[in-house]
């Protein structure tokens, strides 16, 4: 019942009145959509799940400087937005620098002869630019507004809707005759 | 990749389509965090409550202390008034020899406006906080009592480097002030200062409570500002 849910704004102030663990009902209802974003953006589980955890608990800490309240989904996707990005940076800092370490490649899954068309897709957004990733994935998968992705971004929505292009063009000539 | 203005930007309808097609497999792919993900971030931010509540209530008022006339006089005699947070809330005096510093009042502040980095689970990684408490009137030679804070359940000693010890481990041992929850007082001029822990020797935690930075070997290390008004202060 939609009536029996109650809404973010609410669920917040009952966390600053003292109530810390209701805070766990915000974290199961954007976990999912969270973790997706971080998984496509970070490409790996363990690297999503470590800053899916870290956004959601700094989130917590700045409860209350959130201030439109029922607008807790876009503050907390900017956070994850944010750690996604400082993870990404450190990581393909380490990257350059070890170039031998193996652990973190990701895998080409035309390498195995059963790749699932999820695959091929993760695998090719790992092949984008972080920042048209990022546009594409907040624009075409969690279905936000140019307007809503530039004001957690701090991107134009001219660059950004540059970024979601290029991105598109890549993708399609990555995944030629795996997606029409 | 440089964002090109004078590109044509608007996405085609085929592009348009092809994102719809994407999007829609990424979405059906269920993949969720893992089943103990919920309590990991129930933990750490029961850990982040008990160090410091974001509730509206209880310690958070300010406060502050004025220090009676007879304090000019050792002031005068080259001590430092420095002031340091407790752990939990308790706010309190502390007097250090050799430098010479100004303060009349003191305004505790235990916790930051803006949403400080996020800190992990106690078991599994630290949980740290800095907190200092601002000066009302402040000369050039003024310095400040700022205390690092490290939770970390798991560790055996913990040592505080930055550039105001030359990253030297030996420098500023922390204590555990409880079991798991380790502190220091340093004294810092106004200014930024680079700083880390050091966890059992070796294993070097930036504070997941500030700004962190990572130096040219990736090293994760924090950032405080210290100005007039304490830690973040201008």
């Amino acid at each position: 019942m939609e009536g029996a849910v109650p809404p973010d704004a609410q669920l917040i102030a009952t966390i600053l009145d003292g109530d810390v663990d209701v805070y766990s009902v915000l974290v199961r209802r954007y976990r999912d959509g969270c973790f997706r974003f971080a998984l496509r953006q970070l490409g790996n589980r363990e690297d999503a799940e470590d800053a899916l955890q870290e956004a959601f608990v700094r989130a917590f800490r700045g409860l209350r400087s959130c201030r439109e309240r029922d607008k807790f989904q876009a503050w907390l996707y900017t956070i994850v937005v944010n750690e996604c990005r400082t993870r990404g940076s450190r990581r393909s800092k380490r990257e350059r620098r070890f170039v031998n370490d193996v652990s973190e490649e990701i895998a080409d899954p035309s390498d195995g002869a059963d790749s699932a068309v999820g695959d091929e897709i993760a695998y090719a957004l790992r092949q984008l630019p972080a920042e048209q990733r990022e546009a594409f994935l907040l624009k075409h998968v969690e279905d936000l507004s140019y307007e809503e992705i530039a004001e957690m971004t701090g991107v134009g929505v001219s660059a950004l809707k540059m970024r979601v292009k290029r991105g598109c063009e890549r993708l399609r000539e990555l995944l030629e005759g795996v997606v029409r | 990749m440089t964002d090109d203005p004078n590109a044509r930007e608007e996405p085609s309808l085929e592009d348009e389509e092809f994102a719809r097609q994407l999007a829609a497999v990424l979405r059906a792919s269920a993949e969720r965090p893992g089943s103990d993900f919920d309590d990991r971030v129930m933990e750490a931010v029961r850990a982040v409550q008990a160090l410091t509540p974001v509730s509206e209530s209880g310690w958070r008022r300010q406060r502050t202390l004025s220090l009676p006339p007879m304090a000019w006089g050792a002031l005068a005699a080259g001590f430092a008034i420095i002031v340091s947070l407790g752990t939990l809330a308790t706010s309190h005096l502390v007097h250090i020899g050799s430098t010479p510093a100004v303060a009349t009042a003191v305004t505790q502040r235990p916790q930051p406006s803006q949403p400080p980095a996020a800190p992990r689970p106690v078991q599994a990684a630290p949980v740290a906080r800095v907190a200092s408490a601002p000066v009302a009137r402040v000369r050039r030679d003024t310095v400040y009592m700022v205390r690092f804070v490290l939770a970390d359940a798991g560790a055996h000693t913990v040592s505080l480097v930055g550039d105001f010890n030359e990253w030297e481990k030996r420098a500023n041992p922390l204590t555990p002030d409880k079991p798991g929850v380790w502190s220091t007082q340093v004294a810092l001029a106004p200014g930024r200062h680079e700083y880390a822990f050091v966890v059992d020797g070796k294993r070097w935690v930036a504070d997941p409570t500030a700004d962190n930075m990572a130096d040219d070997f990736d090293t994760p290390s924090s950032v405080v500002t210290v100005g007039r008004n304490g830690v973040g202060g201008k």
